[in-house]
């Protein structure tokens, strides 16, 4: 039995002080957890010791990330104090060390083209050999890396004992990939489809994914979408995973969520689909068009329901309130005004907007319905400089934030498990959130009637 | 035209130091910062600055109704279009330009109808923010009075 033979929650792992909101009590809200390869070479130990320990041996699996040396390098590169890029003496750019172990691990061809600050080519991929042999390291990484730590720390030993074979392995092993644009598809294509075999032919006890990194461009393309379902349906691979470059489906327009419908539906045909940055849209489809076969939706921690591909520079996080009736982060004056009406007492902020665990916390030791959803919007200024302006916004309180987040994943957990959260349910959530948008003029619950229409059971 | 939105915030402030008008900068409300809060009268408005993107500063202002007595866009003097003119009569956010003109520096387009959405967690927020400022007697948490000290708001 393949792993998504049934539909699954998938949480992106982020950065370590995050883990907390993967574990007890939220461990049984999510199926699998997704870490990203540069996280696992930077800290091995300590992730072997959270899969193996802290999550009890959560089926996981690794990003490996391989597009991150086809973009600049400079992305990768240490950084000085003053945050210049750090170079050695003869002038090669110095790598963040989890990339140069990432480097060390994949080996060629990846490896000395970043050392020397240039980006891979897919010209490096042309010799048969050489493609296996970077897919087999790829692999190999992604299956013994963890493994290895955790049979250090004596980890695997234990599981043993309790007759677990397969402990701190990953659930399947994704195919190292490159993200496709309309200018690059041709020339990496292939490559994608020849590492994808390549990979299969190296494993053969472990499922084996493709991830299909796309941009916007290449999604709304309807040549480029059979294109790739035409490549990628006959892999001999357990799953498409898919990840649409900065594709939020909040504000995508119902062309461009058609376009992701289609593309969903030509890779489902024949295979599995999982979306790897996904809101409730996704989760939507997966739950009520079995017919698309998207299986598995994936999201980071409170921010993270879609992504770009290369990292945009960060940025200071904000925080927001998951309305779950409108299934979205609202900001939280938006959110208040949705939940006003609903403030008068606690059983009606229960019954009407949230009862998570934090909602229900927050209502019962509250002084008082409003001050207790104020909690959610606790903040402090921070003042920083834009071009010649000085800037003073407000980010979360250590608490809200924390707040937000704990409640984000329960809401998250809902969306996921909840039986009673019907077609019925969400188009009547969706027509309400529709009213509210044309009533109050709230600009964020604009995706209601966009999502209501592309849900509705066609006649 | 002004530089920089800061610019015109500045030149608002030194008038309003002129006039002796209660006013803080930078207030932070809600996850976002009211570019100046006026009290008059035991009525608080708040003044959002925007040099053209006043569907921006609407949406801020509006925002501001949740804490302040009263919201305002503030525009250098331009055209108010019909579409503008209506955006803000629908909200209650009121429209003033810049005016460099006589000793105050608005001049009222549409006037701030007062806030039916006050919330009243809010607005206390946003008066213990006004206290703190008040009873800052060292001038830390004190706005420098004119545009020239001004080099950050906060």
């Amino acid at each position: 039995m393949g792993f998504f033979d049934s539909r699954r929650h998938l949480v992106r792992y982020g950065i370590p002080a995050e883990q907390k909101y993967l574990l007890s009590p939220f461990l049984g809200t999510y199926d699998l957890v997704v870490i990203n390869a540069n996280m696992v070479s930077h800290a091995p130990s300590a992730l072997a010791a959270f899969i193996g320990e802290r999550t009890c041996n959560k089926p996981f699996m690794l990003d490996p990330l391989t597009h991150a040396f086809q973009h600049d390098i400079t992305l990768l590169q240490a950084e000085d104090e003053d945050g210049t890029p750090k170079t050695d003496l003869s002038g090669n750019p110095v790598l963040r060390k989890s990339f140069d172990k990432l480097c060390e691990h994949y080996g060629e061809p990846v490896a000395s083209r970043a050392r020397r600050g240039e980006v891979v080519q897919p010209s490096d991929f042309e010799d048969p050999g050489a493609v296996a042999e970077f897919a087999g390291r790829v692999v190999r990484f992604q299956v013994e890396v963890l493994s290895s730590y955790a049979e250090d720390k004596g980890l695997l030993e234990y599981y043993r004992f309790l007759g677990v074979s397969h402990a701190v392995r990953p659930v399947g092993v994704v195919a190292p990939y490159f993200y496709l644009e309309p200018d690059s598809l041709e020339a990496w294509l292939p490559v994608n489809v020849a590492l994808a075999r390549a990979t299969a032919s190296a494993l053969s006890d472990r499922e084996i994914y493709a991830q299909l990194v796309v941009s916007r461009e290449v999604l709304l393309s309807e040549a480029s979408r059979r294109r790739l379902a035409d490549q990628y349906r006959d892999l001999p691979v357990d799953a498409v995973l898919l990840w649409v470059d900065r594709f939020d489906e909040h504000d995508a327009s119902v062309s461009d969520l058609q376009c992701y419908l289609d593309l969903v539906e030509r890779l489902g045909s024949t295979l599995p689909v999982v979306s790897l940055y996904g809101s409730f849209f996704s989760t939507a489809i997966m739950r009520f068009r079995p017919d698309l076969n998207l299986v598995g939706v994936s999201h980071s921690l409170e921010y993270g329901e879609d992504r770009s591909v290369v990292p945009a520079g960060g940025g200071l996080p904000v925080s927001r309130f998951y309305y779950p009736k409108a299934f979205r982060r609202l900001r939280f004056a938006q959110a208040l005004r949705l939940a006003r009406p609903f403030l008068a007492s606690v059983a009606l902020f229960l019954d009407n907007v949230c009862s998570c665990e934090v909602c229900v916390e927050l209502m019962a030791t509250g002084p008082d319905p409003d001050r207790a959803f104020a909690l959610y919007g606790k903040s402090h200024p921070v003042t920083f400089r834009r071009g010649s302006q000085a800037v003073t916004l407000h980010y979360p309180d250590a608490d809200t934030r924390d707040r937000c987040v704990r409640h984000f994943m329960w809401s998250k957990g809902l969306e996921f498990g909840r039986e009673d959260l019907t077609l019925d349910y969400v188009l009547e959530a969706l027509r309400e959130g529709e009213g509210r948008h044309k009533s109050l003029g709230l600009s964020e619950l604009a995706h209601c009637e966009r999502w209501r229409r592309l849900l509705e059971p066609r006649q | 035209m002004f530089p920089s939105e800061w610019e015109m915030v500045s030149a608002a402030v030194a008038r309003l130091d002129e006039l002796a008008v209660e006013h803080y900068l930078q207030v932070p409300c809600l996850f976002r910062c009211i570019d100046l809060v006026i009290v008059r009268q035991d009525i608080t408005f708040a003044v959002e600055f925007k040099l053209r993107d006043w569907r921006k500063g609407l949406e801020q202002a509006r925002d501001h109704l949740l804490a302040v007595d009263r919201s305002v866009v503030c525009l250098p003097e331009r055209r108010a279009t019909t579409t503008m003119r209506e955006a803000f009569r629908q909200t209650g956010v009121g429209l003033s330009f810049f005016s460099d003109a006589g000793s105050w520096p608005f001049v009222e387009v549409i006037h701030p109808v007062e806030s039916a959405e006050k919330w009243p967690v809010a607005a206390l927020w946003l008066s213990q923010t006004l206290v703190a400022r008040r009873s800052d007697k060292y001038g830390i948490l004190r706005q420098p009075a004119t545009p020239s000290a001004v080099r950050n708001p906060c």
